[in-house]
Order: C-alpha cells, then sequence, then structure tokens
C-alpha cells in the first residue's frame, strides 16, 4: 500500500456546474503533497470529498488502498485534517477543546498534552480560546489535527491569513512531519511559494481541472532560461542571424532565444559584432517559477499565449 | 454514541446551558406563587381539591414554557457548531453522522428531563408552601410533570432538525416561538395540531398525547437523522 491518496475522475458539480471537473489525484506514501491552484479552483471542494464532507457527483476516491466510501470510518480514523479557517469552541480553552476531540477520538490523555507541546501551546493550553491570535487557533487546529496520531495529514490553506513569522512557524512544523512522525501530508495553497518550500510533489488544479501533477523538480526545471538581446536594427540583425541558421524572435525590439549553450552565445554576439550590428544589451531571464504557475493556471489562451512571448 | 454524548456534555460548559434548564421550571412556579400570592382566598377557598385546581393552574403554563425551552436549547446547541463552523471538523472525525445528530437531540432531551424533575419538585415544594397538606396526589403531579415533554418529542425533534441544518437562526427560532406563543391559545385547536399536544387537553385521554408524541418524535428524529446523512457540509 503505496498510494495513500488515489482518485479517479472525481467530479462535483454544483447545480449542473462542474466544480471539480475528472481530478486524478495520486498521493503516496510519506509525501508531502503541494495542491496549489487560484481561488476557487476547486481545491477545497475536493478536499472535503476526500473527506467525506461532500459527496462526489462521480468518480471514485480510494483512500489507503480501500474505496473510501464503503471504509469511510475507518479512514477517518487514520486522517487529521483542518478546513479552511480553524474550527473551534471559543467559550471553551484549548484543552477542553481537544478533549472534546479526545473523547470521541478515544486516545489516551496524555495525547492532548503531547499534541500542545508539538504546536507550543503548552502555555497557553487554559485559556479560553475566543482571546487567541490567529495564529495560536491555527496552531490549536493543527494540534486537533495531530490528536488522533493520524497517518494522513489533510491541510487546506493552514497559512491563511498568517504573519511571516506565523508561516515561517507553521511551515516548519509540516516540514518535520513526514521525517519526524511518518506522517504524509496533502497541503493546498493558492500561494505557489509556501508550496515550493515544503512540498515534493505538486498537484496544480485550475477551474477544477487538474493541470500539472509531477515532482517540484519536474516543475522547477520547467523553469527555462531565455536570452535577450538589444540591438540597434532588430531586423537586420534577425535576418543575419537567421541567414547562419540561429533562430530567434524578435518582441518589442529584441531578440529572444532559448536554450542556448554558451558556446552558441559566444557565436551569436560574435556574428551580430562582426555584422556591424551595435549590441546594447545582452540579458538573461530566467523565468520564475512563479511565472509557470501563472502561466498554467492563467484563464484562457490569450492570457497563456501573451505570458509566453513576453 | 456515549463518547459524542460526553463530548457534548462538555462542550455545554459556560454557554448558560444549566441556568436555562433551571430558569424554566422555576419560571413557572413563579408565576403560580404570585397567582397564589395575589388572590389566594378566591383560590383555595372556592377549591373543592386543592392539589388538583394548583396541578391545572401549573399545567397552564408548562407547555409554552416547555416549547419555549425546546426551541432556545436546540437552537444553542447546534449555534455551539455553527459558530466557528466547527461542523466540518466534527463529521470529519471517524464517527456516524446520525451519532453526532442523535447526541444532539439527546443532550437537549436530557436537560428537558431534568427540568421536568425540577418541575414535579417545585409543584410539591410549592403546594407543601401553600399549606395544602392532606391527600397529594403524587401520580398527577409526574403526570402533569413528565407527560408534556413526552407530548412535545415532535418539536424537540423537529427544532433540533431546523436549528442544526438551517445556519440561520433565525428560521428555527422563529417557528418554535411561533409554536409556544400559539400553544397557548391552543387548547381548541384540532388534535392533529403537534404544538398543542403537550397540553394533554382535547378529545383524547393525556396518554394518547403522550404515545402519539414518543412515536412521531422516533419518526421525525429518523427522518432528521436521514436527511443530515445525505447533505453536503461546508
Amino acid at each position: 500500500m503505496n498510494e495513500i491518496i488515489k482518485t479517479n475522475n472525481l467530479t462535483k458539480e454544483f447545480k449542473g456546474k462542474p466544480v471539480v471537473d475528472k481530478v486524478n489525484l495520486s498521493i503516496n506514501k510519506g509525501e508531502i503533497y503541494g495542491f496549489l491552484g487560484p481561488n476557487g479552483a476547486g481545491k477545497t471542494t475536493t478536499i472535503r470529498m476526500l473527506l467525506g464532507l461532500m459527496k462526489p457527483t462521480s468518480g471514485r476516491i480510494e483512500l489507503f488502498g480501500e474505496d473510501a466510501k464503503a471504509n469511510k470510518i475507518k479512514a477517518l480514523k487514520k486522517i487529521g485534517s483542518l478546513v479552511e479557517s480553524p474550527s473551534y469552541y471559543g467559550h471553551l480553552t484549548a484543552r477542553e477543546n481537544l478533549e472534546a476531540l479526545r473523547r470521541i477520538l478515544q486516545v489516551p490523555k496524555s495525547r492532548i498534552d503531547e499534541v500542545l507541546a508539538i504546536v507550543r501551546l503548552t502555555k497557553d493550553a487554559d485559556r479560553a480560546v475566543k482571546g487567541y491570535s490567529l495564529g495560536m487557533k491555527q496552531r490549536l487546529g493543527i494540534a486537533s489535527a495531530l490528536l488522533g496520531s493520524p497517518e494522513l495529514l489533510i491541510l487546506d490553506e493552514p497559512t491563511n491569513g498568517l504573519d511571516p513569522s506565523g508561516i515561517h512557524e507553521i511551515r516548519d512544523l509540516i516540514k518535520k512531519m513526514p521525517t519526524e512522525f511518518g506522517i504524509t501530508i496533502l497541503i493546498s495553497s493558492h500561494l505557489l511559494s509556501e508550496i515550493d518550500q515544503m512540498a515534493s510533489q505538486v498537484g496544480i488544479i485550475s477551474n477544477g481541472k487538474m493541470i500539472f501533477q509531477d515532482s517540484i523538480e519536474n516543475l522547477r526545471s520547467k523553469a527555462k532560461a531565455e536570452i535577450t538581446v538589444k540591438v540597434q536594427d532588430t531586423k537586420k540583425a534577425k535576418a543575419l542571424l537567421l541567414s547562419k541558421g540561429i533562430l530567434t524572435e524578435a518582441v518589442e525590439e529584441r531578440l529572444i532565444s532559448h536554450d542556448m549553450s554558451d558556446e552558441k552565445i559566444a557565436a551569436m554576439i560574435k556574428l551580430l559584432v562582426t555584422g556591424g550590428h551595435s549590441i546594447y544589451r545582452v540579458e538573461e531571464k530566467r523565468k520564475s517559477i512563479e511565472d509557470i504557475f501563472l502561466d498554467l493556471t492563467s484563464e484562457g489562451g490569450l492570457k497563456h499565449a501573451n505570458s509566453l512571448s513576453s | 454514541m456515549l463518547t459524542v454524548f460526553q463530548a457534548d456534555l462538555l462542550k455545554i460548559k459556560r454557554k448558560w446551558f444549566w441556568f436555562l434548564v433551571f430558569l424554566g421550571p422555576f419560571g413557572v412556579i413563579a408565576m403560580q406563587m404570585v397567582n397564589y400570592g395575589v388572590r389566594y382566598d378566591y383560590l383555595v377557598e372556592n377549591s373543592q381539591n386543592v392539589w388538583q385546581d394548583l396541578i391545572a393552574n401549573v399545567n397552564m403554563f408548562v407547555c409554552p414554557a416547555l416549547l419555549l425551552g425546546i426551541t432556545i436549547l436546540a437552537s444553542q446547541i447546534a449555534t455551539i457548531e455553527h459558530q466557528q463552523n466547527s461542523w466540518k471538523q466534527l463529521l470529519s472525525l471517524p464517527i456516524k453522522r446520525r451519532v453526532v445528530f442523535s447526541s444532539k437531540f439527546f443532550v437537549t432531551l436530557m436537560m428537558l428531563l431534568l427540568s421536568s424533575i425540577l418541575l414535579f419538585v417545585g409543584t410539591i415544594l410549592l403546594g407543601l408552601g401553600l399549606g395544602f397538606d392532606s391527600g397529594m396526589p403524587l401520580t398527577d403531579i409526574l403526570t402533569n410533570s413528565f407527560y408534556p415533554l413526552l407530548a412535545g418529542l415532535p418539536i424537540l425533534a423537529l427544532q433540533i432538525w431546523l436549528s442544526i441544518t438551517i445556519e440561520n437562526q433565525a428560521v428555527s427560532l422563529s417557528v418554535g416561538i411561533f409554536g409556544a406563543v400559539f400553544s397557548m391559545f391552543a387548547f381548541y385547536a384540532p388534535d392533529w395540531v403537534i404544538w398543542k399536544w403537550p397540553l394533554l387537553f382535547g378529545e383524547h385521554e393525556p396518554i394518547w398525547y403522550v404515545t402519539a408524541g414518543t412515536t412521531l418524535g422516533i419518526i421525525i428524529l429518523l427522518i432528521g437523522m436521514i436527511d443530515f446523512e445525505k447533505r453536503d457540509v461546508k
């Protein structure tokens, strides 16, 4: 049993409109899986279906290698979750909040102190939660998710609305989970930078459709460099290079070439210089992973085309 | 089931639930204290059977107080989960949804039973306080204290269902308060009107309302459970 989560053409429609459209998720044991997508792309709906909070319109979910519908309770025993904003009972203390969950999960009382220590809330455990800061509430949410010693942790936007230090703290906490506790993690976010620093696998969803699912390295490798050369006369320069077999694109008075080795660049520049062209600038532009994400998720072909050619 | 029930008991801490449980019967008895205080002579001296009259007087306020109590408690217990949208967390736990739903029903029922016990004790204390000593009709006082609750079970199941499935509590509160006010003037309403059942007054014997109430209460509870299982949680 290596595949912890596997969905097959998972679809959810609201009033006939697909919000999640034939999504095939595949998450292996021990991974931190980053589930990315702009707001409203269908991340939370997918996660709610995984947790059995919503029923799929069609498609299948397998959790821990078994059909999720038939083994819901069994699967939920091994899952800890934090969906969107943290759920808590404001009039109770952190300890009482966890106790209310512990009674249902039936884990030993000592587990409460353990999870409080993990999220570093031991000191504030006996204060009413309504007086907590957002970061503390979020940490309590993670503590609740960890309470049942889960094998799979599903975190939906766990850093939403936190300040940088809070984000940092949560990120460190999440990063150590697979190594220290052997937990598989599914974490969703609309911020690539956040996933980039934690995840080993990435899935990108846009308008309900899965548009990318691979390792983070493969996503990074899409970030190829391009060389931009600004010359006095773009048209002539382009023609000259073309006659010698070097293909470039002319965009906004600049020549752009992709996939160039150092030697080729040197040859190209030599050619331009000996051909009498004044070279104003030679720049290397590396596409950030953020650009790729935007390319992949941007709506409509036009924007896609524009961002690729610029 | 027991584990969810215990968790629910913990969640109602510091939420004034127990105060309401006490306030209901205390209010009903206090009204009669005033009633007897103001016109003791009229009520006692013209009476054939002081205890039966006391029971009848208490009964007048039991029904609206009970229906109001049901409405408020059901709404409050659902609000605990609505407030920070804790449903998603609660229902992601390894428990069946119908257990979650019925636990809310039984916690509220337990609190109402406690109110009924307080009403029972209160009625006796009031009678003794007014100096009625001979021939205390214990069975009739028991009947008057517990039958209305059993006859009102359909309302409890309905209010729990409304409060849990409709997040906007204005809906369940409106329905419940309307029912409570209506019940005060419903002595001559037809017997199929469930809001008058706790009055135990109509074409049938009191025991009929208890049987019908318990049966219909269980049916509505089951329908609510099935409906709750099918719902998508936001």
